[in-house]
């Protein structure tokens, strides 16, 4: 069945002389592995003529999953859009859409109709009116259920209209879906204005509102009843970019926005998802950057943020408030030289919205960057770069204190490129990293929750471009981890390492291209990890000590081969096999394959 | 005009006292409760453990350490289910704040007298994990029951099926949980997603 599906899909994709007349272009994609497969295809065609313009699109999408036990999940859209110019300002637009979305013995049938008449003969004003009909069939192992109803709606838009020199947009819409089970309606209103000046200057803000009202079952629970639901947001939004003469740049936005649901619901235990609540939200954000002949850059900004959920008496309902302060800086210290430098800080506090709660607590940020590179000569450059991190969590109170802790990240690393020779060239990465957990009341030294985590690694990555169709791409990566606990004695931390990990990865890839439309790509991966772990050995005399033992050995080998047939710049047929050999001490030899097809065609 | 604008935004700003101290954190109240079972996520297992704990200890402080920043959740039968019922919004957007204050509302619901929850979780035998450098899928069979105690008895609702969850492993952090997917047991059948789309807010 797959096989003749796929090249069904293969033949109309590029053969077809019927589909080729009628689409823009077609997309297709099979995939699959050991247990997965998943098919897409996509075809759009654009009409276009003097009076009359169509859109047509047709998306599938089928996914068959093995196991446990087999799913068949299938989703199937067609669509058309059409235009068509009756008058100078008169339009009519008729569109429809049809779908099938399927699970099993499960599917959801859906058709949208739809005319609407564009018209913009009314001066400023251009106005859309619609009407339509909706129609969903569920077919269901407990029987069909049909939901239908007519639709209309009014948009409106004023046009070209500027206030001393500010473009203003305003626009209002007002749909209704009176499905007979989902009736459902919606309001939208926005007001707001875009100017951009020569030298990049901006302002910009809008206003926004809309409601929507609907009412569905509520089918969550055995004893279905109807909701009826009621939203309303609301938002404004401003941004501007200011060049205060040769000094600055000042760049500022801010946001407001709030949304409320109603629910009118007949049940005496409604859903907590189905009660009352709000949420609004405030921020700005300041920043400011300098430059001196284009040498050395400075930024700094600020930015504030408050956040507010109520949900109409829960203990849980929150308000956060975030003040965050980020500088950047950078400079050409010389032709070769430069180094950069950024950090942000910052503090969120979450407090309770009716009074004091146990999920009150402050969150503390801190990150900061530094980097250095210097270019030696045409062959060889190289760049440093240390890094630390600090996220603090500090409960107020005293029920959840025990997990205040501090994540600290420690980094250092390095990477250099060499051209060793006009066609050999040469990356090479290394990285330190040490990771602390602490937690600010945990000082035990048995069962203790602080941890360190560390980590090195070496990369390196060589290309080898043998002629112009031929690149060869050989790499090794070595990693080491460890991880253990970590003891507070004598005023210090002490490291217990738990478990050590190495990692080898050696890697070959080639790029072959015998002619400008085909490129062949092999690849060999071979990946070895081993895993030991520290463990307590006791001394037939003597206290004993820890010890070091093989906890695991993997050994994977994975096979891969990448064929790409170039049609033009645009369309291209992509096939790709993948094969994993997996073996491991105490399990059975695990091979997972992974197939591939892509193609993109345009008619 | 623009300058206006500017000076009018930065007088509304200081007027309204918009602005909170980068540096400065309040002082916490030393502990008295207990702490939750947490082990360090040095390995995709070893978050799906930690899920597990915060779960059945209803922590929510370990619960939202799993998950990565760009998480998502989703439930395609259950959604399906939900759209022929008007209600399948509540499977929209489901990012970690979603499911940090869904969790929330089911721990703060159930950390009460009389209402446990208990959870199972099982490697899937038909379903091996794949564990990568960097990224992983990890597949758990689930059990979880509601139980629900009063005068009248113990109402107990089993909710069963597979967990998908994809992992990965950033450069400068532990293991979280970047996405999550659940599928019932039984096709129509009580899942966890069902379960905790009824706790959405």
């Amino acid at each position: 069945m797959s096989r003749l599906k796929i090249t069904m899909l293969l033949i109309i994709a590029v053969y077809s002389p019927v589909f080729s007349q009628a689409v823009d272009g077609l997309y297709f994609v099979f995939s699959r592995n050991n247990n997965t497969y998943n098919w897409e295809s996509r075809y759009n065609r654009r009409l276009e003529s003097r009076r009359f313009s169509a859109l047509i699109g047709l998306d599938g999408y089928s996914i068959l999953i093995k196991k446990p036990g087999k799913r068949w999940q299938e989703n199937l859209t067609a669509g058309f859009e059409g235009r068509y110019r009756l008058l100078e300002n008169l339009h009519i637009s008729p569109s429809l859409s049809h779908s099938r979305a399927a699970l099993q013995d499960r599917i959801i049938y859906s058709s949208d109709f739809k005319i609407a008449v564009p018209y913009s003969g009314l001066g400023f004003i251009r106005a859309e009116p619609f009407i339509g009909n909706l129609w969903r069939k569920s077919v269901e192992p407990s029987g069909d259920k049909i939901n239908r109803g007519p639709s209309f709606g009014l948009q409106t838009d004023l046009r070209r209209i500027s206030v001393k020199g500010y473009p203003l947009r305003v626009s209002t819409s007002y749909s209704s879906f009176a499905l007979d089970k989902i009736p459902f309606s919606q309001f939208r209103a926005a007001i707001g204005t875009e100017k951009v000046w020569e030298n990049g200057d901006t302002l910009q803000w809008n206003f926004e509102n809309s409601e929507s009202v609907k009412k569905y079952y509520s089918g969550s629970r055995l004893d279905e009843n109807l909701v009826r639901q009621v939203k309303v947001e609301r938002g404004a939004n401003w941004l501007s970019r200011t060049t205060a003469g040769r000094l600055f740049v000042i760049r500022a936005a801010a946001g407001a926005g709030r949304s409320n649901y109603y629910y009118d619901n007949a049940s005496s235990h409604p859903l907590l998802s189905e009660s009352d609540n709000f949420s609004e939200s405030y921020n700005y954000a300041v920043q400011i950057d300098k430059d001196w002949q284009k040498k050395v850059f400075v930024s700094a900004a600020y930015r504030w943020r408050s956040d507010k959920q109520d949900f109409l008496g829960n203990l849980l309902d929150l308000w956060s408030e975030l003040g965050e302060v980020l500088i950047k800086a950078g400079a050409f210290i010389a032709s070769k030289d430069s180094v950069g430098f950024d950090c942000l800080f910052g503090v969120t506090s979450f407090y309770g919205l009716h009074g004091p709660t146990i999920n009150e607590r402050d969150q503390r940020t801190m990150i900061m960057n530094l980097r250095y590179k210097r270019i030696f000569n045409r062959q060889f450059w190289g760049e440093m770069r240390t890094g630390y991190s600090l996220f603090h969590q500090l409960y107020i109170n005293s029920i959840s204190s025990a997990n205040n802790n501090r994540n600290e990240t420690y980094l250092l690393g390095s990477r250099f490129g060499w051209t060793i020779l006009q066609p050999v060239r040469l990356i090479q990465d290394f990285e330190i990293q040490a990771n602390y957990i602490s937690y600010d009341y945990d000082r035990l030294t048995i069962n203790t929750r602080n941890r360190i985590f560390r980590r090195a690694s070496w990369n390196t990555g060589i290309e080898v471009r043998c002629s112009s169709s031929l690149t060869i791409r050989p790499g090794y990566l070595y990693r080491y981890e460890d991880y253990g606990k970590l003891f507070w004695v004598e005023n210090n931390w002490q490291q217990a390492t738990g478990w050590d990990r190495r990692y080898h990865r050696i890697e070959a890839k080639m790029e072959y291209s015998p002619a400008a439309w085909l490129k062949i790509e092999p690849q060999y991966i071979w990946e070895s990890k081993n895993d030991y772990n520290y463990v307590f050995a006791p001394a037939d005399s003597g206290p004993g000590g820890i010890i070091r033992q093989t906890a695991g050995r993997d050994l994977k080998q994975t096979t891969a081969l990448a064929v790409t047939w170039r049609i033009d710049a645009e369309q291209n047929l992509t096939a790709s096999y993948n094969r994993r050999v997996w073996t491991a001490p105490g399990r059975s030899r695990d091979i997972g394959d992974f197939l591939n097809v892509a193609v993109r065609y345009i008619f | 005009m623009k300058k206006i604008f500017v000076f009018l935004f930065l007088i509304v700003l200081a007027i309204g006292g918009c602005f909170k101290n980068p540096v400065a954190t309040r002082t916490g109240q030393p502990p008295a409760g207990i702490v939750g079972t947490w082990e360090t996520p040095a390995s995709p297992e070893a978050v799906i453990r930690n899920l597990l704990f915060s779960y059945n200890e209803m922590f929510i402080q370990n619960f939202q350490s799993c998950l990565g920043e760009n998480f998502y959740f989703s439930s395609p039968e259950d959604s399906i289910r939900a759209e022929a019922q008007g209600s399948g919004y509540l499977y929209y957007d489901w990012n970690k704040s979603v499911e940090i204050s869904t969790a929330q509302n089911i721990f703060s619901t159930f950390n009460v007298p009389g209402r446990k929850l208990d959870l199972i979780m099982s490697e899937s035998f038909d379903n091996p994990d794949s564990l990568g450098d960097t990224l992983a899928v990890v597949y758990r069979e689930y059990i979880l029951r509601s139980i629900v105690i009063d005068s009248l008895g113990a109402d107990t609702t089993t909710m069963t099926g597979l967990a998908t969850f994809r992992l990965s492993q950033a450069m400068l952090s532990f293991w979280t949980i970047d996405s999550w997917k659940d599928i019932p047991a039984q096709p129509g059948g009580l899942s966890w997603g069902q379960f905790k789309a009824m706790y959405r807010r």
